[in-house]
C-alpha cells in the first residue's frame, strides 16, 4: 500500500468516526452528485463517490480517491395563508361545557381561536398558561445549512472489486426531526404550514456504503446500503400532581437500532460512446417509536405508543444514459438524460399517517422526474450544465390536510479540474445550483374540512352556542394557502486521487 | 474545512432572495360588518333602524365599562361605570346589588325577615394526582322571619350545584327537580329547620345559622336524628356502597340509596365535562353553617353581604357513565372540603312583600305548589347569582 493510499485512509477512517450517528436521506436526492460531475443526473454520469449512493455500478469507473468538501443548501420557501373572514372558534368552547342536541359531550379537540392569536387571559385560563399561536409565525423555512462531504473510493482489486463510501455530514445543528401535523391538530403546537420535503429533511445525516464490479468490458453492477435508524423512546412517569410538573417522575428508556436500505444498479457500454444505466433504490425512512406512560396515585395507568416516520424517501426506479457527442484529442463533449419514477404513492408523513387518510382524493402521485445536460472536458477541467424538473407528489389540498410541495425546475452548473502538488494529484471542484419552486395555490373546499364545533352545539344549560352555524376551524391552512421559492446549493470538494 | 464552510455560508447568504417569506393576508371582513374577526374584540353592528343604540361596542373595541365575549357584549358590573341595564355601580353592599341593580334597603337594622336568595361557595380539593382545587355554588331560596335576634327559614326551595376546576360538574336538571323540595330548611323538617340569630354587633350586625345538614340520592335515615346535636359526619352510619359503579347489576349496600330524581338509577346525576366527561350518579351527605366574621362583616341595613360558610361532605359514586364509554377512572375520583379556603356565603335580600317587583323578578308564584314554577325561580336564582369560578 503506498504512502498516499495510507493516508487517504486514514484520514477516510476518521471522517467515518465522525459520523457514527447516521439517518435516511433525503438530503442525497435534494444534493445531487456534489462532485465528479454528477450535477442534477447523478444516476447515469458522474463517476464518483457520489455514485456510491446514486449509481454503485458507476464505481468502477471513478478515480480511486478520497475526497472532502462543503456543501450549502439554503432553502427559501414561503407559505401564503389566506385571509379568514369567518370559521372561527368561539370563546365559550373554552369553557368546556358545551354539548350536542343529544347530550353528548363535544370533545376537547380544539381552543377558542382568539386563544391562538392572543393567548388565554389569565383571568380565562388559570395560570394563562395557553400562549398566543398565531398562524403561521413559526414557519420553518429560510434557513442556510452547511454540510461536510466526505467521499471514498476504493478500487481493492482493480474494477473487479471496488468499495465506496459517500456522506454528507450537517454542520452545527445534528439531525433533527420536526413531527409537525398537516391539519388542524397543528393549532396545539406551531400553527404553521411547514414544507413537507424540506426543512427538518435538510438536516437528515446521510451515508451511503457499498461496492461495485466490473463484470466485462460493457458491464458493471453495484450494490450499495444507506443507513437506517429505528429509534424507541420509553417515558414512563408518575404524575404526583398534574397542575404542577416540576413534581413529575420521569423515567425514559431510549433505544437506537441500525438498518439498511439496499441499492441496486447496473451500467451497461454498448459502445464506446454510449453509456446506458438502471438504478433501483429500495424505500428509507427513520422511525422514532416513542411510548408514553402515566401512572396516577390512583393506580391508574395509562399508556400509548406513537410512531414518527422522518425523512421518508419512497422507492424509486431510475435510468437514463449517457451519450459522447464528439471527441478530440484534448475535448469530450456529452450529453446526458436521465428519468426517475418514485413511489410516493406509499408515502407515510411524520407520525406515520398515509395523505389518503382523509379521503382517497388526497393520496400522493407516483412521480416521473427527469433531467437532461451536457458534460465537457478540456484538458483536465471537466465542465457541466444540467436542468431538471420534478412534479410535486402532492395533490391539491383541498381538505384537511396541508401538506406543502411543488412542482421544482432545477439547474446547475459546475466544474473540476485535476492538478498535483508536490507530486500528490489531486482534483478540486465547484457545484452550484437553482431550484425553484413554482408557485402554487391551494384552496379548501369547506365540506372536505373537519368542523370542530357542531351546528347543533349547546351549553349544558340549553342556550344555543353562539357562531355555532357552519364551519368552524382552526385549521391554519383554511381557507386556502399558496407556496413558492427557491432552493440555491453550492458545493467545492477536493479530492486526493491515487 | 471550517474555514471553507464559512466561506460557502457567506456566499450563499449574500446570493439568497429576500422576497419570499411567510405571510398571512388580511381577511375579507372589516369592522363593522358584524363578523368579528381574531384581532377585533367586537364587531356588533347597530340595531337595523340605525338608531344609536348602546351595544358596547366602540369601533371593534370594548366600550369602557363593558366586557364582550363572542361579539356579545354585557355590562361588566363592578367597574364602576353605569352603562347599559345597569341601575347602578359599584355594588356597595347596601342598596346595590352586586348584579348592579338597585335593591331594597332593609328598614331596620340587623333584620333577615323577608324574601332572600343564597349562593353558599364552597372549595374541595380533587381526591386524584390533579389535587386540584374546585369551586361548588349551592344556590337556595329562603323566606326568613326574625323575631328579636332569632331567626327561621319558614319557606325555602334547593336550586342546585356547580363545580368548576379541572372538571366542570353540574347537578342534572332531574336532579334539581327532585331535590328542590329535599333537605327542608323550613320547621316542617321533623329533623330541625335552619335557625340563626342576628344581631347588632358594634357598627354592623352579627349573623350565625344553625348547622343544617344535606343527604341526596340517599334516604333520610342517613341523616343525623336531631340536626341540633351537630354531630360529625364520620359519626353517622356509612353511605350506600355500590359493588360496581359501571354495572348497577352487581348490587351492594345500598338499601339507603334513593333515586330522587326518577332516571332509574340509584343516587343523583351529576353531569362532569372538561378534561373527562360523563355522568356519575352519587350519594352525598353534608352540612353546613353560616356566621360572620371580621373576614366577613355584615354591615347594618344592609340587603346583600357575604358570610363564612363551614361546609363538611361525604359522597361515594353508584354510578358511573362514561361519555367514551367503557372505564373512566378519574371520574371515579371524588374530592375533600379544602382545609385552607374557607368558603363563603352571599344573601341577597328581594322584599318583604311576595308581590313586590324584586321579589316577582326572581319568584315564580308560590313557592312549593309547583315544581314547574319552582324550578323557574331556581334558573331565574342561578341567572342572578351566576357561579363564581374563583378558587379561593
Amino acid at each position: 500500500m503506498s504512502a498516499r493510499t495510507s493516508l487517504a485512509l486514514t484520514l477516510f477512517a476518521a471522517a467515518t468516526l465522525w459520523t457514527a450517528r447516521a439517518a435516511a436521506s433525503p438530503l442525497f436526492e435534494l444534493a445531487g452528485g456534489t462532485s465528479d460531475g454528477g450535477g442534477l443526473a447523478p444516476r447515469v454520469t458522474g463517476a464518483g463517490a457520489p455514485s456510491t449512493y446514486f449509481n454503485p455500478a458507476l464505481l468502477p469507473h471513478a478515480k480511486q480517491g478520497f475526497s472532502l468538501g462543503v456543501l450549502v443548501l439554503s432553502d427559501h420557501i414561503g407559505i401564503t395563508l389566506d385571509g379568514r373572514g369567518r370559521g372561527d372558534v368561539p370563546d365559550i368552547v373554552g369553557d368546556r361545557e358545551l354539548v350536542d342536541q343529544a347530550g353528548t359531550p363535544i370533545s376537547n379537540q380544539t381552543v377558542p381561536t382568539r386563544w391562538l392569536v392572543r393567548g388565554c387571559p389569565g383571568d380565562e385560563c388559570k395560570g394563562g398558561g395557553f400562549g398566543a399561536r398565531p398562524r403561521q409565525a413559526a414557519g420553518s423555512s429560510g434557513n442556510t445549512r452547511a454540510y461536510q462531504i466526505i467521499g471514498l473510493v476504493n478500487h481493492l482489486a482493480g474494477d473487479r472489486v471496488v468499495l465506496g463510501f459517500y456522506a454528507l455530514v450537517p454542520l452545527g445543528t445534528f439531525t433533527t426531526a420536526h413531527a409537525f401535523y398537516n391539519d388542524e391538530r397543528e393549532q396545539f403546537f406551531s400553527n404553521s404550514l411547514h414544507p413537507e420535503l424540506y426543512s427538518d429533511r435538510m438536516t437528515a445525516t446521510s451515508v451511503s456504503f457499498g461496492g461495485a464490479s466490473k463484470l466485462s468490458k460493457q458491464l458493471s453492477i453495484g450494490l450499495s446500503f444507506t443507513l437506517n435508524l429505528k429509534n424507541s423512546a420509553d417515558a414512563g412517569t408518575y404524575v404526583r400532581d398534574a397542575n404542577d410538573y416540576n413534581q413529575l417522575l420521569l423515567s425514559t428508556k431510549v433505544n437506537v437500532d441500525a438498518s439498511v436500505s439496499p441499492h441496486f444498479a447496473i451500467n451497461w457500454r454498448p459502445s464506446d460512446v454510449l453509456s446506458l444505466s438502471a438504478t433501483v433504490h429500495s424505500k428509507q425512512q427513520l422511525i422514532i417509536d416513542t411510548t408514553f406512560s402515566a401512572l396516577l396515585p390512583s393506580g391508574l395507568e395509562s399508556k400509548t405508543t406513537r410512531r414518527a416516520v422522518h425523512d421518508f424517501v419512497p422507492w424509486t426506479f431510475g435510468g437514463g444514459g449517457e451519450l459522447e457527442l464528439s471527441r478530440t484529442a484534448n475535448t469530450r463533449l456529452s450529453a446526458v438524460a436521465s428519468a426517475s419514477y418514485a413511489l410516493w404513492s406509499y408515502y407515510l408523513d411524520r407520525h406515520g399517517e398515509s395523505p389518503a387518510t382523509y379521503g382517497s382524493f388526497l393520496k400522493w402521485k407516483n412521480t416521473l422526474s427527469g433531467a437532461a445536460g451536457a458534460r465537457y472536458e478540456v484538458g483536465a477541467t471537466r465542465l457541466l450544465g444540467d436542468l431538471s424538473f420534478t412534479p410535486t407528489p402532492v395533490p391539491p389540498q383541498t381538505g384537511r390536510s396541508n401538506y406543502v410541495d411543488n412542482d421544482k425546475a432545477g439547474v446547475a452548473l459546475g466544474v473540476d479540474h485535476t492538478f498535483a502538488v508536490a507530486g500528490i494529484k489531486l482534483r478540486a471542484g465547484v457545484m452550484g445550483q437553482v431550484q425553484t419552486l413554482f408557485r402554487r395555490d391551494q384552496k379548501k373546499v369547506d365540506g372536505q374540512i373537519q368542523d370542530e364545533l357542531p351546528d347543533d352545539a349547546r351549553t349544558r344549560t340549553g342556550q344555543a352556542v353562539p357562531g355555532r352555524a357552519g364551519l368552524q376551524t382552526n385549521n391554519p391552512g383554511w381557507p386556502g394557502f399558496s407556496s413558492q421559492g427557491t432552493i440555491l446549493g453550492g458545493a467545492i470538494t477536493l479530492a486526493i486521487l491515487y | 474545512m471550517v474555514g471553507a464552510s464559512t466561506i460557502a455560508l457567506l456566499a450563499g447568504s449574500t446570493l439568497l432572495p429576500s422576497c419570499v417569506e411567510d405571510e398571512v393576508l388580511k381577511g375579507a371582513s372589516r369592522c363593522g360588518d358584524g363578523v368579528r374577526q381574531p384581532e377585533e374584540e367586537c364587531d356588533v353592528v347597530a340595531s337595523a333602524s340605525g338608531a344609536s343604540k348602546e351595544n358596547g361596542c366602540v369601533a371593534c373595541r370594548e366600550a369602557p365599562g363593558w366586557r364582550c365575549r363572542d361579539n356579545v357584549c354585557t355590562e361588566h358590573c363592578g367597574d364602576g361605570k353605569v352603562v347599559g341595564e345597569e341601575q347602578c355601580d359599584p355594588p356597595n353592599g347596601a342598596d346595590c346589588n352586586t348584579s348592579c341593580r338597585l335593591s331594597g334597603i332593609k328598614k331596620d337594622a340587623c333584620n333577615l325577615t323577608g324574601h332572600w336568595i343564597l349562593r353558599q361557595t364552597d372549595f374541595s380539593v380533587a381526591n386524584i394526582g390533579t389535587k386540584g382545587v374546585q369551586t361548588s355554588s349551592n344556590w337556595f331560596y329562603w323566606k326568613i322571619e326574625q323575631t328579636g335576634d332569632d331567626w327561621k327559614v319558614t319557606s325555602g326551595l334547593f336550586c342546585g350545584i356547580v363545580v368548576s376546576g379541572n372538571a366542570n360538574v353540574k347537578l342534572a336538571d332531574i336532579g334539581v327537580r327532585g331535590l328542590m323540595h329535599r333537605n327542608r330548611q323550613d320547621p316542617t323538617n321533623p329533623r330541625g329547620g335552619r335557625t340563626g340569630v342576628m344581631r347588632v354587633d358594634g357598627d354592623g350586625c352579627y349573623l350565625k345559622s344553625s348547622r343544617h345538614y344535606f343527604v341526596r340520592g340517599g334516604k333520610d335515615d342517613l341523616l343525623p336524628t336531631s340536626f341540633a346535636a351537630e354531630p360529625e359526619l364520620e359519626t353517622l352510619g356509612p353511605l350506600p356502597v355500590s359493588n360496581d359503579v359501571y354495572d348497577p347489576s352487581k348490587g351492594g349496600m345500598l338499601e339507603l340509596a334513593d333515586d330522587p330524581d326518577g332516571d332509574g338509577l340509584l343516587g343523583v346525576p351529576f353531569d362532569v365535562s372538561g378534561l373527562v366527561n360523563g355522568r356519575r350518579s352519587a350519594v352525598q351527605r353534608d352540612w353546613s353553617a353560616y356566621e360572620s366574621d371580621d373576614a366577613h362583616p355584615v354591615a347594618q341595613f344592609s340587603s346583600e353581604f357575604v358570610a363564612r360558610s363551614d361546609f363538611k361532605n361525604q359522597e361515594k359514586i353508584l354510578h358511573l357513565a362514561c361519555a367514551s364509554g367503557g372505564q373512566c377512572p378519574l371520574l371515579e375520583a371524588g374530592s375533600t372540603p379544602s382545609l385552607d379556603r374557607p368558603g363563603r356565603v352571599l344573601f341577597r335580600y328581594l322584599g318583604d312583600d311576595l308581590e313586590a317587583a324584586d321579589v316577582r323578578a326572581i319568584v315564580v308564584g308560590t313557592p312549593g305548589p309547583s315544581d314547574d314554577d319552582d324550578l323557574a325561580t331556581c334558573s331565574r336564582i342561578r341567572a342572578a347569582l351566576p357561579h363564581d369560578s374563583a378558587s379561593q
